[in-house]
């Protein structure tokens, strides 16, 4: 499988201070690709590179197979980015602002009322920006990352502050969006987010990458799946699934008839996660 | 350089400022002086200045002869206290002590003194003084001892006199205040990072904007010339010290952007560095060093550009150097903008 975008040896410094510390990892096209960690980890700053807004202090990358030092104008025409903050022009409509866009990419006209098709959004297209709600602001931003039809998308924490139900259309949109052949580079701090959407994710702490492979392996790799019996006396036994400590627990309870209930625990990307790192991973972090 | 993106900037930016009641306020601004300046200087003709007057005795025929002239308004007090009184609160713009005798003392020939104050803050004491002479000779029953035929410029040139006043104005004032909002508001909700991973440029942000910029300026200039009477003088030249003037003004106003983080900074300092532009060139004549000085800023380029294009009627023959230090700083502008702005982006 064709490499969407390739990141080798990458650094990036501000004074003294190190923001990304030699990372690197490549990934397919038409997967979804997830950066997860804290904020303050270093994901802002790989998508900044990655999208040509800041060059790196070290290491290179490749976007579309163009380096982002030095083909840049090739690398903007095949990207879509969303940003984290809804930087939309509040006084325009949904229209207007759409329309600006395209016309930077000169895309057709028609491509307007296509990608507010695709979020949704079409009924909407004369209602200024400021009138909208947040969930809808950010299919609007999905929109116009849509409007030059790039092959990759760069979606910086998507379902931030959003309600569980926006949250999770904007889940769909962006399955939706892999399903038709696009490449997506999400970042986010959102371990249930990253556990759903991504075929292959990188755990990002203070700078480096300490963990890359399948949310499936990672959990497998770094966290326990757990069973938990509670007899009818009360008593809370746990112990990792699959061991001689869980099937001793499970066969002398059983004996004496003392279950009341038995609960299988996966694990999570959390789990791994706090492995990995001793700490714990937050919407508060 | 991209035209399709410079041009879908410039139309975003004009349909945001219709749409943005601050920027509609700052275009209307000039325009609204203008107005009102013309419209000030003609009711200057009706201007009737209020006076007070203490008669220290036997002066009665003197202070009615006052009161009999239609351009004073007489107040009597009864103390020079009370005159003074008046005077500090701005009540009256003037006062006149008439000495005791005073109408005796002139009629048996003698030259009696009149003790008059002005408050020189008060724009109609400026009247006043040019009429006290008149009235104290009418009084005395003398004549001026030369015929003055006074004529002035019809009403419809005079204006003439303020349009390049009013274009340099416009053209400081929309290029130095409209131009940062635009930008600084792209930087702060961050809209401009949304601009900048498209294939647009930031030069081509730098040529959008300064277009839009361009646009407003010569269009309020073309209003106030307009409102001033009509274009006179050199056309050609006039439009190129207006368009030149206005692509400077317009990129120091997004070189202040480009250097602040947030509009309210970027309005101050635009402020600060309006000021100067605009009165050098109007103070230049004062002194000397204050000439040397002016020198140093474009406007009074652009000022002595557009003043020689449309009263003496110079044309570009005569006025290629000023045409050349304004396109110098244009470079100059334009290429530290680009610069200032391509640095901040990659921090």
């Amino acid at each position: 499988m064709d490499k969407a975008i390739v990141v080798e040896n990458l650094s990036k410094k501000y004074g003294d201070f190190e923001a990304v510390k030699n990372i690197s990892f490549s990934i397919e096209k038409g997967t979804i690709f997830g950066l997860l960690g804290p904020n303050g980890a270093g994901k802002s700053t790989t998508i900044k590179i990655l999208t040509c807004q800041s060059p790196p202090t070290s290491g290179n990358a490749h976007v579309g197979g163009f380096n982002v030092l030095t083909d840049s104008a090739e690398i903007t025409k095949k990207i879509g980015v969303v940003f984290e903050s809804q930087n939309l022009y509040e006084e325009l409509s949904v229209y207007e602002n759409l329309n600006f866009f395209r016309r930077l990419y000169s895309s057709p006209k028609e491509k307007i009322s296509e990608v507010l098709q695709a979020v949704g959004m079409k009924t909407h297209q004369k209602d200024k920006i400021k009138t909208l709600s947040k969930g809808m602001k950010q299919k609007i931003m999905i929109a116009r990352a849509l409007i030059s039809d790039p092959d990759i998308l760069f979606l910086d924490e998507p379902g931030s502050g959003l309600d569980p139900h926006s949250a999770r259309e904007i889940r769909q949109m962006i399955l939706y969006l892999k399903s038709r052949g696009k490449t997506i580079f999400i970042t986010t701090h959102n371990m249930e987010e990253a556990d759903f959407l991504c075929d292959c994710l990188a755990i990002i702490h203070k700078g480096r990458i300490i963990a890359l492979d399948t949310p499936k392996n990672l959990k497998k790799k770094y966290g326990e799946d757990i069973v938990r019996i509670e007899t009818v006396s009360g008593e809370i036994y746990e112990s990792p699934l699959n061991t001689k400590d869980s099937s001793d627990i499970f066969k002398h309870l059983s004996e004496n008839n003392q279950i009341f209930l038995v609960h299988s625990k996966e694990a999570t990307i959390e789990d791994a996660f706090i492995k990995l790192t001793g700490e714990k991973l937050t919407d508060e972090s | 350089m991209n035209l399709n993106v410079i041009l879908a900037i410039f139309r975003k930016d004009l349909v945001s400022s219709v749409k943005n009641k601050n920027i509609l306020m700052i275009l209307l601004t000039p325009i609204f002086l203008s107005i009102l300046f013309t419209s000030t200087i003609s009711l200057a003709d009706n201007i009737v200045v209020p006076i007070a007057v203490y008669d220290e005795g036997l002066s009665d025929d003197f202070v009615k002869h006052l009161g009999s002239i239609d351009s004073y308004e007489v107040i009597i007090t009864d103390s020079v206290d009370k005159s003074e009184e008046l005077l500090y609160k701005e009540e009256v713009a003037a006062i006149v002590i008439v000495p005791k005798r005073f109408s005796a003392d002139l009629e048996k020939g003698f030259t009696p003194s009149l003790n008059i104050t002005v408050n020189p803050y008060d724009a109609k004491s400026i009247v006043f003084l040019q009429t006290y002479k008149d009235a104290i000779m009418d009084f005395a029953g003398q004549e001026y001892p030369v015929n003055v035929s006074l004529n002035t410029l019809p009403a419809g040139l005079q204006s003439r006199f303020n349009i390049p006043t009013w274009v340099m104005f416009t053209v400081i004032f929309v290029g130095m205040l409209v131009l940062p909002n635009t930008l600084t508001t792209e930087k702060e909700k961050k809209t401009l990072d949304a601009i900048l991973v498209s294939p647009a440029s930031e030069k081509d942000v730098i040529y959008g904007k300064s277009f839009f910029g361009l646009f407003l300026t010569i269009l309020i200039s073309l209003v106030i010339i307009f409102i001033n009477g009509r274009f006179i003088g050199n056309l050609l030249s006039a439009l190129l010290f207006i368009v030149l003037g206005s692509a400077v003004f317009t990129g120091i106003g997004l070189l202040i952007a480009s250097c602040t983080e947030n509009y309210s900074s970027a309005s101050l300092l635009s402020t600060i560095f309006m000021m100067p532009l605009i009165l050098l060139p109007l103070l230049a004549d004062l002194s000397r060093e204050i000439g040397y000085v002016s020198y140093l800023v474009p406007s009074t380029y652009m000022f002595y550009g557009i003043k020689d294009a449309m009263l003496n009627n110079s044309g570009i023959s005569e006025l290629y150097p000023a045409l050349g230090a304004l396109l110098i700083f244009n470079i100059v502008v334009y290429t530290l903008t680009t610069y200032v702005l391509r640095k901040k982006s990659y921090i």
